[in-house]
């Protein structure tokens, strides 16, 4: 196998903004989940929160598509963006109360496969 | 306890001989034209660190060398061999197929951030809305050719921040540097981005739906 | 010609964060996971990623 270096084909010069994911990612490693109990809790959060994403990212890509087909003044396309950015911080308000990062949210539905 | 790394075809083949997680040596169980490769272990493994990371990548990239494998998800044990056997007996078809859809090929990662001109925060709701359109385009423009490429490709909604796209790639064996060469294009035509490419990696990607 | 060995620990890091990706959230699924049911019917079946640090899973 190649070394873990050498799994980079392709990459810019300043690779800092590729590896700032590591110390999310290793808090989903470590302990960070307690007993069993906790477990349950955290996924039932996790799931709820995550169809909450969906919705919103679903509703996201529907308001920049009607944007992008035109017809929407000025003021229209203020509140959506305003809506939207509000929807966003909102969303992630919700997943620090939670201790929830972007990965918690990804969970697979077997069958139907990766929800995010 | 039972560690499983892979569900691989060619049945015939022995495991490899070489160690899994904790030094403990790789064995295998047929049934039918599968294979899984398993390690076996009396205790907790603790909490895993990269080296066990590694260890588990290490063993599934063996396999790929001469076979094709269903990587598991890092964290896949059963107890026994008997529940292992019974998981074959009753995902038969869907594992079948999907060896089938990987059987040569290889998965790429691409990630790309984009350099944002205005570092603050957004000024208003039709910015965030033209900042987030931008975003779309960027990331289309890269990815369409990418994907004309490759076999199949999964993106993920983007993590926020800078980044624009976050995405795997199912390509070919042969058509690696073919892929690639493209992104070096890519980003040599797009320099408003960072491209960065990683792989090839076992299919992970396009085995979690088995 | 040599690369700094602040070059390769980088490329490591970004490496594996590609890695961790793949391996926690990617792969076929065996052990560890709940399945949510209502009245005994299976309705959401969900793998709990975070159970990982426990290898022996939910017993």
């Amino acid at each position: 196998m190649d070394s873990p270096a050498d799994k980079l084909l392709a990459a810019p010069i300043d690779l800092d903004p590729f590896a700032r994911d590591l110390r999310r990612l290793d808090q989903a490693l470590s302990g960070r989940v307690g007993a069993d109990p906790e477990n349950v809790e955290r996924g039932l959060a996790a799931l709820v929160l995550t169809v909450v994403e969906l919705l919103r990212q679903l509703m996201e890509r529907q308001a920049l598509r009607r944007v992008e087909a035109g017809g929407l003044d000025d003021e229209t396309i203020e509140r959506l963006g305003r809506t939207l950015m509000a929807l966003e911080q909102r969303m992630d308000e919700l997943k620090e109360t939670f201790g929830l990062s972007d990965d918690d949210l990804n969970l697979d539905l077997g069958p139907l496969g990766r929800l995010l | 306890m039972i560690w499983v790394y892979g569900i691989c075809d060619r049945p015939e083949l022995a495991a490899p001989r070489r160690p899994g997680l904790a030094q403990a040596p790789l064995d295998s169980l047929r049934e039918q034209a599968l294979l899984a490769v398993f390690t076996r272990h009396a205790h907790s493994l603790g909490e895993p660190d990269a080296d066990a990371l590694w260890a588990h990548e290490r063993v599934v990239e063996r396999l790929m060398t001469d076979r094709t494998v269903l990587p598991m998800r890092f964290g896949s044990t059963v107890a026994d061999e008997a529940e292992l056997r019974r998981f074959l007996v009753d995902r038969q078809a869907t594992l079948a197929a999907a060896l089938a859809g990987i059987a040569g090929r290889v998965e790429l990662g691409v990630r790309i951030l984009a350099q944002r001109e205005d570092a603050g925060p957004v000024a208003s709701g039709r910015e965030y809305v033209l900042s987030k359109l931008r975003d779309g385009a960027r990331a289309d423009r890269v990815h369409e050719p990418l994907a004309a490429l490759a076999a199949d490709s999964r993106l993920q909604p983007p993590r926020g921040g800078e980044e624009v796209l976050r995405g795997a790639y199912l390509v070919d064996r042969s058509a690696l540097s073919r892929f690639r060469a493209g992104v070096q294009r890519l980003q040599q035509a797009h320099p408003d981005v960072a491209i960065l490419c990683t792989g090839p990696w076992p299919p992970y990607t396009f085995a979690s739906g088995a | 010609m040599t690369v700094a060995s602040h070059d390769i620990a980088r490329r490591r890091e970004v490496a594996l964060v590609d890695l961790l990706d793949r391996l926690l959230a990617g792969g076929v699924v065996i052990g560890g996971d709940i399945t949510l049911s209502i009245a005994d019917v299976d309705l959401v079946y969900v793998s709990l990623r975070a159970l990982i640090t426990s290898v022996e899973g939910i017993r």
